[in-house]
């Protein structure tokens, strides 16, 4: 009943209904009608049809597609009892297959409705911005520099000051006309929130640099990997192998012993830890496609290997790696705290949240000054939190999976 | 770092032991004499939340009962006596072992007087260069056979031996041949000899401070035809009140008292039937253990959060102590690498620290004391000095550098241990107070053994550093020979990491050896403010103190001048 | 699959072996470049070069590094892992019964984990976008995203000390003390003893990889429930659960199989954090201070059993999954992790 379905936008379908005459409607019109239904085959399920335009009585429910409205395009009016299966439109979709369109518009469409996905993109970009405006900005308002310390801004007996304190007098009184301090002061007497702002800037380019390192790394060692095969197939693969099987935390510990915490140590420390997971999942992405047909059509024409890997497999694992790479980040977000937490991380007296959230579990700091480990875990759990799930709604909008 | 796992690594190098002023003040006899007492009593009582729940002596425990008592991973670094080179090993020690002379088992000992172990007070003569000792009768190993002198020096020749390597034998090599059996060229030392009950060793010049090395447990009596290599299965026989029961690398040790102590010779001492000391501890949760009550006492420097709210909870009187240990915490200079050789510099790096905040950071009075003197307040006839304001002066820094001609800025690198609580926060600061006047530290922190590595050879010429050091004995010669003397600076293992090498310094230090008696204290101190105000190698910071929390239910705890915790002591409340 | 397993074992035994011989380069790496020497730190403070050089010379640190090594590797053959330079014990000695801590650690965090991941995954599967589904979303989240490092003080904090203080989270409760805050009771001594110490280092441990387990589960069986295979066998009547245990577990099970050995052999290199945290003489508290202290037999020790832990279980995974899966035997490989994973 269902006749020539076609697309007509990127998830618009137009098709007719020629409705056959029965015994109980024997006057039935019986021309072509054409509708148009909205329906992306890989995102709705069968009852998310939704139609558009005149035929907004078109409604469906949960089996039948009830089409009962005057107005039909180019014919005429009339209520029309006429019930098409929903789930006969719906094959009959999928079956026509999805219309050409561009990835990113594809992409697009499916995310600005994903609010989680767009709170975490926001929610990063504010990251972003705090971590490269926002910094100076508190540090020149506050007129607290990042490694300030405020002598009196511990304590008599070292303990630093809650958040929204003011410095202290000689007999630990507040001392309303001293420095003011948002977020308290850490135990050498320096302002939390500025520190918090710059140590954002030490977790963002680490973990870009760190991913970007692992990927750079990874990539081209897993697409070679996966496209050629054979020696250099096992080679790598080994060499992954044994990469992994190093404990990662000791052998860190080790290295950094030898060279040192420096910025540059700890993003080498990292890439070496982490290069191995993009070279994996690379690898076993290109040897499913290499048995798909467009790599085939490729190679009977003759393209080079350059050609085929950069121009036909990076393409398509483009989207897959961008969401590897936001779980990566958070990883190494987290990677980067628990080296700082060992004394391994950027050099002194630069702030980094994991070296703010060690300060505050050392020593049993938070029984005394519980937001010196509370602030910089928060901010740590929200930003891993929002990667991680900005990584989710990606996967959802670039390639979703299955139906529902 | 906040893994305080290996507060304790090497004896040097974090707390070590003793405390004295404290016990003066519980005892309420702050006398008025310069004793260390008095300075300790000082630096308590400048917290008063201290003094009000240290007041009031440890309560001594009643005989029997069992206790656990908490040791940081790492604390027992040997079964064998003559490799034991840590603060809390030597704690140990003082259980398991009777050296030939050692302390009483007192909180309160003025000058740390000696007293004889299984020998009595020796007789010195030939100048100072001859020492006889007399065993005391009766006196006997853990397996009921007799210490003769025989066995006491094989003792020593084990530990002097070279397939032993022990840490203690660099502490004699004044004993005549020492050195030679050590570095194997002979095969017996000449130095030491017994006849009948008695042994003799003869030195090749007198050393003021013999009497206290021989407190140090390297030479624990063995019984001769132990074997010449470190015997690390607990078979050692012991000679202390306690012995060694059970040993489980890295989880825990058992002491049970030891039958064949002989009480009558040695004085009467262990209280508790049997000790359990769990390895591997964290500082971090170890006062929380003692407050929920699953642990005594703990054998090193608890969380600084823990030791300062203990201080001020009402609810723990009786039950907190705290004390100074015999140790400095200094930042030291390389008087080798300009502009640090220039005096004028030093001096003004002295004033424009403020000491008050690095003790702030460092977690207030109850934590430790200032100082600007090389030798800590335990030691006999301190005074303090003030010869340089504890606020500092910022602008006499100023002054003296310009006066120095230096140009600013002043770029330096500092090394510290970032493996122990509390020394990169301390770096951090003095980076912060010394950016004012135009030098820029740059902090290089590395765990303590590599640290190590670097600081001790004095070819790297590395700038700065933050180190502490910890006394092996209580005499001033401890501090001053490794530190300050110019003479014993070696390419490797240079414990002078300053590189001060004044010859008239050295002179000094040097001719202290030759002094005994009440002189020796007065002329140290004397020697020790000189230096700090003419040459000023270094600018100590930091006098430690090491508070201690106890269950409740424990008695007996006492702050012992030497090692801190006397195991023999503890026990259970009445 | 004789022959597989032949070829992976083999493959096993070099990789370690790879490790051991990385780890022993650079471990004298570290003293040439920065002059750390394990026989001055043996020797102590007090000696002198003379003494260092004769600690070093017992120690066996005066000859080159590959000679070293090839000690080593003799020794090994025989069984002997060599001395701890700290302990002067055999490494073998020492490593046991850490190994032991540490297996009680992993293997029941590892049970723990699937407990908790599997239901939660499998509801978040079978009601997808419930507020159920959501709300544990946001949890897995938060737990993949909060450090162990700091996981495992708080709740070694807020539920072994604040009840013995009479505090559970705010509310006044009777004191009592139940989860010692550190330490460990070995198994010999008393198994409901050893099963309360290590509780709490269970959950923390486990607080991580549950997350992520569960993620995994959820997503795999979304994935499985969209397919045909399920239409039909759901359009033949079969129940849901009848669904979940014969179709989609045997499909589950080895990627699971995999994942999880990966997790658990890496892990037993040591639960660095967690072990510290509470107390738990496990691999790498020890491997930990070993390295402090340039204990180089000894961290090998402990690297060379965590490699072969690794490796072990990666190899033991394969397996599985070949016996489960024929077409791996053949391609000779495992599947991908979806995520890089902090361990």
């Amino acid at each position: 009943m269902i006749d020539n379905l076609h697309p007509l936008g990127s998830t618009r379908y137009g098709f007719g209904i020629r409705p056959q005459p029965s015994a109980g409607n024997p006057t039935l019109d019986t021309s072509f009608h054409s509708w148009e239904v909205d329906v992306d085959p890989e995102v709705d399920r069968e009852d998310d049809l939704s139609s558009r335009g005149s035929a907004r009585s078109l409604s469906f429910d949960n089996q039948l597609v009830e089409v009962w409205n005057a107005r039909l395009h180019g014919n005429c009016h009339g209520w029309h009892g006429l019930t098409i299966s929903a789930s006969e439109l719906y094959a009959a979709v999928v079956e026509e297959g999805p219309a050409a369109r561009g990835a990113f518009e594809n992409f697009w469409r499916r995310f600005r409705h994903d609010y989680v996905g767009l709170t975490c993109l926001g929610f990063l970009a504010l990251f972003v911005l705090a971590a490269t405006i926002g910094a100076p900005l508190v540090a020149a308002l506050t007129a607290h520099g990042v490694i300030q310390q405020f002598p009196a801004g511990i304590t008599m007996d070292g303990f630093p000051l809650p958040p929204w304190s003011h410095a202290l007098t000689s007999t630990d009184a507040q001392d309303p006309n001293g420095p003011f301090f948002i977020l308290g002061t850490d135990r050498l007497g320096r302002d939390v929130l500025v520190r918090l702002l710059y140590g954002a800037r030490i977790s963002l380019i680490v973990a870009l640099a760190a991913t970007g390192g692992a990927l750079l790394i990874g990539v081209p060692l897993g697409l070679c990997a996966g496209y050629f095969g054979g020696k250099f197939d096992t080679v790598v693969g080994r060499a992954v192998e044994i990469a992994m099987a190093f404990p990662s935390m000791l052998f860190a510990i080790g290295l950094a012993a030898v060279i040192g915490p420096g910025l540059l140590n700890v993003i080498f420390v990292i890439v070496l830890f982490s290069w191995y997971y993009p070279a994996r999942m690379v690898r076993s992405a290109v040897v499913a496609l290499k048995g798909e047909p467009f790599i085939e059509a490729a190679v009977s024409v003759g393209s080079g290997h350059r050609r085929i890997m950069f121009r036909h497999l990076l393409p398509q694992l483009t989207a897959p790696l961008i969401v590897y790479a936001t779980g990566i980040i958070a990883a190494n977000v987290l990677f980067e705290a628990g080296l700082s937490f060992l004394g391994l991380g950027v050099p002194l007296p630069t702030p980094s949240w994991g070296q703010m959230l060690s300060e505050g579990v050392a020593e049993g700091l938070y029984r005394i000054a519980p937001w010196a480990a509370i602030v910089p875990g928060i901010a740590l759990v929200l930003t891993t939190l929002a990667l991680n799930q900005l990584g989710d709604s990606l996967r959802d909008a670039l390639a979703p999976r299955g139906r529902g | 770092m906040s893994l305080s796992f290996s507060q304790n690594t090497r004896r040097r190098v974090t707390y070590g032991a003793v405390i004295v002023g404290v016990a003066a003040l519980l005892a309420g006899c702050s006398g008025s004499s310069p004793a260390p007492a008095d300075s300790g009593a000082t630096t308590a009582a400048g917290s008063p939340s201290a003094s009000s729940n240290s007041a009031g002596a440890a309560a001594p425990a009643v005989a029997g009962g069992a206790a656990t008592i908490g040791l940081p991973a790492g604390g027992i670094d040997h079964l064998e006596p003559t490799l034991w080179y840590m603060a809390t090993s030597w704690e140990v020690a003082f259980a398991t072992c009777t050296p030939m002379l050692t302390f009483p088992d007192e909180a309160a000992n003025p000058g740390a007087q000696v007293v004889g172990g299984i020998a009595d007070l020796p007789v010195m003569s030939d100048g100072g260069k001859t020492y006889t000792f007399t065993l005391r009768p009766g006196i006997k190993f853990s397996n009921g056979n007799a210490i003769t002198a025989e066995d006491v020096k094989y003792t020593w020749l084990r530990m002097l031996s070279p397939e032993l390597a022990s840490p203690g034998a660099g502490f004699f090599s004044n004993i005549v041949g020492a050195s030679d059996f050590n570095a194997g060229k002979a095969k017996t030392v000449p130095g030491i000899s017994t006849s009948g009950n008695s042994i003799t060793f003869k030195l090749d010049k007198p050393i003021g401070s013999f009497l206290y090395r021989m407190t140090m447990p390297f030479a624990c009596p063995v019984p001769t035809g132990t074997p010449m290599s470190a015997v690390e299965d607990g078979s050692i026989l012991g000679s202390g009140p306690y012995i060694v029961q059970s040993y489980t690398p890295n989880q825990q040790m058992v002491l049970v008292k030891n039958p064949y102590y002989n009480a009558d010779a040695l004085g009467a001492r262990g209280k508790l039937d049997t000790i359990t000391i769990q390895i591997g501890v964290d500082a971090n949760a170890a006062g929380l253990q003692i407050r929920a009550g699953q642990m005594a006492t703990y054998m090193d420097r608890l969380a600084s959060a823990d030791a300062s709210t203990a201080l001020q909870d009402p609810t723990l009187k009786g039950q907190v102590f705290v004390g100074t240990l015999p140790s400095t915490t200094y930042l030291w200079l390389n008087n080798s690498v300009a502009p640090f050789d220039n005096p004028k510099v030093r001096q003004a790096i002295n004033y424009a620290i403020d000491r008050d905040s690095l003790l702030r950071v460092w977690g207030g009075p109850s934590q430790g004391s200032v100082t600007d003197q090389v030798l800590p307040p335990t030691m006999s006839g301190w005074q303090k000095a003030d010869i340089y304001p504890s606020k500092g002066d910022v602008a006499k820094a100023k002054e003296l550098l310009q006066a120095s001609g230096v140009t600013l800025p002043i770029t330096a690198t500092l090394r510290v241990r970032n493996d122990a609580a509390g020394y990169v926060n301390l770096a951090e600061a003095v980076q912060a107070q010394l950016a004012e006047v135009g030098i820029n530290v740059k902090i290089e922190s590395a765990p303590d053994s590599v640290n190590q590595g670097f600081i001790t050879v004095p070819a790297n010429k590395i700038p700065m550093g933050i180190s502490t050091w910890t006394q092996d004995y209580p005499d001033p010669d401890d501090f001053f020979g490794p530190l300050l003397d110019g003479n014993r600076i070696t390419p490797t293992s240079n414990n002078n990491y300053a590189s001060f090498n004044s010859s008239s310094a050295n002179t000094q230090i040097e001719a202290m050896d030759a002094v005994t008696g009440p002189d020796r204290s007065t002329q140290w101190n004397a020697i020790d403010q000189q230096v700090m105000t003419e040459d000023a190698p270094w600018a100590p910071l930091i006098n430690p103190n090491l508070v201690s929390l106890v269950a409740k239910g424990t008695c007996g705890y006492v702050f012992h001048p030497v090692y801190a915790l006397d195991l023999t002591t503890l026990g259970m409340c009445g | 699959m004789g022959r597989f397993i032949a070829r992976r074992l083999v493959a096993a035994s070099i990789q370690v072996l790879v490790v051991t011989l990385i780890a022993y380069m650079l471990f004298y790496v570290i003293s040439a470049v920065t002059g750390a020497s394990p026989a001055q730190r043996v020797a102590g403070h007090g000696a002198t070069p003379e003494q260092v050089a004769r600690v070093a010379h017992l120690l066996g640190l005066d000859t080159p590094w590959y000679s070293q090594y090839w000690r080593f590797l003799v020794g090994v053959v025989h069984g002997d892992f060599g001395y701890s330079f700290q302990q002067r014990l055999p490494v073998a000695e020492l490593l046991l019964p850490a190994a032991g801590v540490t297996a009680s650690l992993v293997v029941g965090a590892a049970i723990l984990w699937m407990l908790i991941a599997i239901p939660v995954g499998l509801v978040g599967a079978l009601r997808p976008k419930s507020a159920w589904d959501r709300v544990s979303a946001i949890a897995v989240q938060i737990a993949i995203s909060a450090p162990v490092f700091w996981v495992a003080p708080m709740l070694a904090y807020l539920l072994a000390y604040q009840p013995s203080q009479g505090k559970l989270f705010g509310l006044s409760i009777p004191p009592i003390t139940f989860f010692p805050i550190q330490g460990y009771v070995p198994m010999s001594q008393s198994v409901s003893g050893w099963a309360i110490s290590l509780t709490l280092p269970w959950l923390a441990l486990a607080v991580g990889f549950a997350a992520f387990y569960a993620r995994f589960v959820r997503a795999f069986t979304l994935e499985q429930l969209g397919e045909e295979y399920v239409l039909v066998a759901r359009a033949k009547g079969a129940s849901t659960p009848r669904i979940l245990s014969t179709h989609i577990a045997p499909i589950i099970a080895p990627a699971i199989i995999t994942l999880l050995g990966l997790d658990v052999g890496a892990t037993l290199g040591g639960a660095l954090f967690v072990e510290v945290t509470f107390g738990l003489p496990g691999l790498g508290y020890m491997a930990f201070s070993a390295i402090q202290n340039l204990d180089y037999p000894l961290t090998i020790g402990v690297i060379t059993f965590a490699a072969l832990m690794a490796v072990l279980a990666n190899t033991v995974a394969d397996i599985a999954q070949a016996t489960l899966d024929p077409r791996v035997r053949i391609a000779g490989g495992v599947g991908n992790r979806a995520d890089g994973r902090l361990r």
